[in-house]
């Protein structure tokens, strides 16, 4: 099958990107790093594949493609039989399909491969084989009777305690996509670059495998440990535990049926990414917490690095201006939150820190970022900021350049719950401005220092506990009270930026990844 | 068991009738009624029986002109009707003290509430309890189940003591422990938020007299 909805030359391309529900359709850190990385390489051709769930979720591109881009292609996971909503028509194919294979005992690679995949935890190649056969038709998984089998036994084996039925469409919901992109014909390509494991990591793998060519896998964040994460704060788990404490079966799902479900789910996001680790020459994280992740999870230590992001510091600087502004010494302390309004962010955290940190010192506060994505969370900010009787100093602003927005800040603040490596980050200590960030993903390395070279700089700003508005708050005070000590923990982000954090060196580890097949450990990163 | 009684506080809504049109119709029913009751005490010409039955009919009318036109909430209405009915004459002016008269709130009672009915644990509900661990051990040394399970129920208490595990929790060294307890943590504050919300606009009802 070839991807869907191809378009632009057939080229041959030296990299094929493989993304799922990101760049091109998504603002966003790993969209705009995308973006950067193909523009920075202007003399290799990308093929782009963007997974997504099925037409119509995504419709608008928000970045134009570089010129660089050779092919782009969606692939949708979840697409009906026939397009149109004409369910006769619908009806007419489901019974063509069900008539060819309901009786078809014949068992498939593809199968066999599902069938380890759920049951086992070790990957090898094998497996991989197994995948990329290809030979498994989405009417014959919905369909056939060794699928049905298949279900049946992995019920039995996997949740022998849960309803049948629930354990039917739920291995259905989460296999299927795997079918149908196992069919996808791969673009050809010299390198397939994942930037995440699930989906998008195994297609990208069994990709590798079919051509013999070399995978490279960047996580800015842990893909399966998200899934755990939004698994647990899935509406049908949630229910089914919060009336755990009355009895056993209650709500839509009973609990032992949720549970089960769970662990499956949970156990198929991590068996896609050790397909994807045990597959990829390369495998790429931001900081030093994510790579050991990645190992916990079934990396091999060897092929595991860390590729900081950089910025492109003499643009930065040729924009923003190098030396910070010194123009609020004697006015309130300018307090600045530049992100999108959405509450992995947790904006909250950052208001009610700025309510703590008011009854002590005089501050001005803005919140600077897109409010579109969740417009629910962004009215429940502006409620809160008007609760706290803080309108006037707390203000809503669209997202705007850089350069009208690090010129006006003294304080950086980063309350999210969840971060690859900020750029945001590295922005603001480029442009001289000291940083309280929520000890999440890279913060801390960008704060305090990665290596014992990079820590001798001194620290650029303040880690913070996650959601703890007085710690917040105290950090921001005790900055806001100091300039001195906003001034050197300035100059130590300039400083470590311009040592550790160069666009220029980012792009170039890639420019040797993307060319040199597996990492050599003297290419240096 | 003692039942448990639940003091509730009673705030009347602001009253929106019209005090002209009240007057009329207190004066209408004390007018028929004083017809009644004159009927009875200065007599008529007509047989007793009928003179009865007449003043009967006239105190009659009164009651039902309170009870059709009189606009307000069922409650109030029927209180004056009841005015009207069992004190001939002086009734109309009671009701009329009952239709423009405003509660201020202040009014407490007790309402008893049955108590709920439990039903008994069964032997696997039982086990599930004697095997349970706390919420803190499971937060920290629990397998992944047991860990959702104690975050799930601390974010059902949100109490005191729920919010101080749980931020103990946000500052671990786990990076998905802290992430799961910080994600607890914002879930109870939007809650509290929301409850904020709701009861708000009842203060400021209440404050307004």
């Amino acid at each position: 099958m070839p991807p869907v909805d191809a378009n632009g030359g057939s080229a041959d391309a030296d990299v094929c990107l493989v993304l799922e529900g990101t760049y091109p359709y998504v603002k966003g850190g790993v969209s705009t790093w995308v973006h950067d990385l193909i523009t920075s390489l202007p003399d290799l051709r990308f093929a782009l594949v963007h997974v997504g769930p099925e037409r119509g979720t995504y419709t608008r591109r928000l970045y134009s493609l570089p010129s660089n881009v050779v092919s782009f292609a969606d692939l949708y996971c979840r697409e009906a039989l026939a397009r149109g909503r004409n369910t006769a028509v619908l009806e007419r194919l489901a019974r063509v399909e069900r008539r060819r294979h309901a009786n078809a005992r014949r068992t498939s690679r593809v199968l066999h491969g599902l069938r380890w995949l759920h049951l086992q935890d070790n990957v090898d190649s094998s497996l991989l084989d197994d995948l990329a056969a290809g030979d498994l038709s989405v009417g014959a998984f919905l369909h056939g009777r060794a699928s049905f089998d298949l279900t049946t036994e992995l019920c039995d084996r996997l949740a022998p305690e849960a309803s049948f039925l629930d354990f039917f469409w739920h291995f259905r919901s989460m296999n299927l996509p795997l079918v149908r992109l196992l069919q996808a014909e791969a673009p050809a390509a010299a390198t397939y670059h994942a930037l995440c494991t699930g989906y998008a990591g195994l297609l990208a793998a069994v990709w590798s495998h079919r051509t013999g060519r070399p995978f490279l896998l960047t996580e800015h964040g842990i893909y399966a440990r998200e899934r755990n994460l939004e698994l647990d704060r899935a509406a049908w788990l949630q229910r089914t535990l919060d009336d755990r404490r009355s009895e056993g079966v209650v709500g839509p799902t009973d609990s032992a049926t949720a549970l089960a479900l769970r662990r499956i789910w949970v156990h198929f996001f991590h068996a896609l990414a050790r397909c994807a680790y045990a597959q990829a020459s390369s495998i790429v994280s931001l900081s030093e917490g994510s790579r050991e992740r990645q190992i916990a999870d079934g990396a091999s230590a060897g092929e595991t690095l860390i590729v900081p992001n950089g910025i492109d510091l003499e643009g930065f600087r040729a924009r923003v201006g190098g030396a910070p502004s010194r123009a609020a010494e004697r006015g309130p302390v300018r307090v600045a939150f530049v992100g999108r309004l959405v509450p992995i962010k947790d904006i909250v955290t950052f208001i009610r820190a700025c309510f703590l940190a008011l009854q002590t010192v005089a501050l001005d506060v803005r919140i600077i970022g897109p409010i579109d994505e969740d417009p629910r969370y962004a009215r429940r900010c502006r409620r809160l900021v008007a609760r706290l009787g803080l309108t006037h100093t707390i203000r809503f602003e669209d997202s705007m350049p850089v350069e009208r927005i690090y010129p006006a800040v003294d304080i950086l603040v980063l309350t999210s719950f969840s971060e690859g490596q900020p750029l945001v980050i590295l922005e603001a200590n480029a442009a001289g401005i000291p940083v309280v960030a929520s000890d999440v993903g890279a913060c801390r390395d960008l704060l305090e220092g990665r290596t014992d070279e990079d820590r001798r700089i001194g620290p650029s700003g303040v880690v913070t506990r996650l959601a703890a508005p007085e710690e917040t708050a105290a950090a921001i005070a005790r900055l806001a009270r100091d300039p001195e000590l906003r001034r050197r923990m300035g100059a130590a982000g300039q400083q470590r930026v311009a040592t550790f954090y160069r666009k220029s060196a980012t792009v170039e580890t890639y420019r040797t990844l993307y060319t040199a097949g597996a990492w050599q450990a003297s290419a240096g990163a | 068991m003692i039942a448990a009684a639940q003091r509730i506080r009673l705030i009347a809504p602001p009253q929106r009738e019209e005090h002209p049109r009240v007057a009329l119709l207190v004066a209408a029913c004390a007018a028929v009624d004083a017809v009644a009751a004159g009927m009875l005490m200065l007599g008529t010409p007509l047989p007793l029986w009928l003179e009865g039955l007449a003043a009967a009919a006239c105190h009659g009318t009164a009651v039902l002109l309170f009870s059709c036109f009189a606009q307000t909430r069922p409650s109030r209405r029927w209180l004056c009707v009841a005015a009207v009915l069992a004190v001939p004459c002086v009734g109309a002016a009671i009701a009329a003290a009952a239709f423009v008269t405003r509660g201020r709130g202040t009014v407490t009672v007790g309402r008893r509430r049955k108590p709920r009915r439990r039903s008994a644990l069964s032997m696997a509900a039982m086990r599930r309890l004697r095997d349970a661990l706390s919420p803190c051990d499971a937060l920290y040394s629990g397998n992944d189940e047991q860990r959702l399970a104690a975050l799930s129920t601390l974010s059902r208490r949100g109490d005191r003591e729920a919010i101080a595990l749980l931020r103990r929790a946000a500052a671990d060294r786990d990076p998905d422990l802290a992430l799961a307890a910080a994600l607890v943590l914002d879930e109870i504050g939007e809650r509290a938020e929301r409850q904020v919300e709701r009861l708000e606009p009842r203060e400021a009802r209440r404050a307004a007299g």
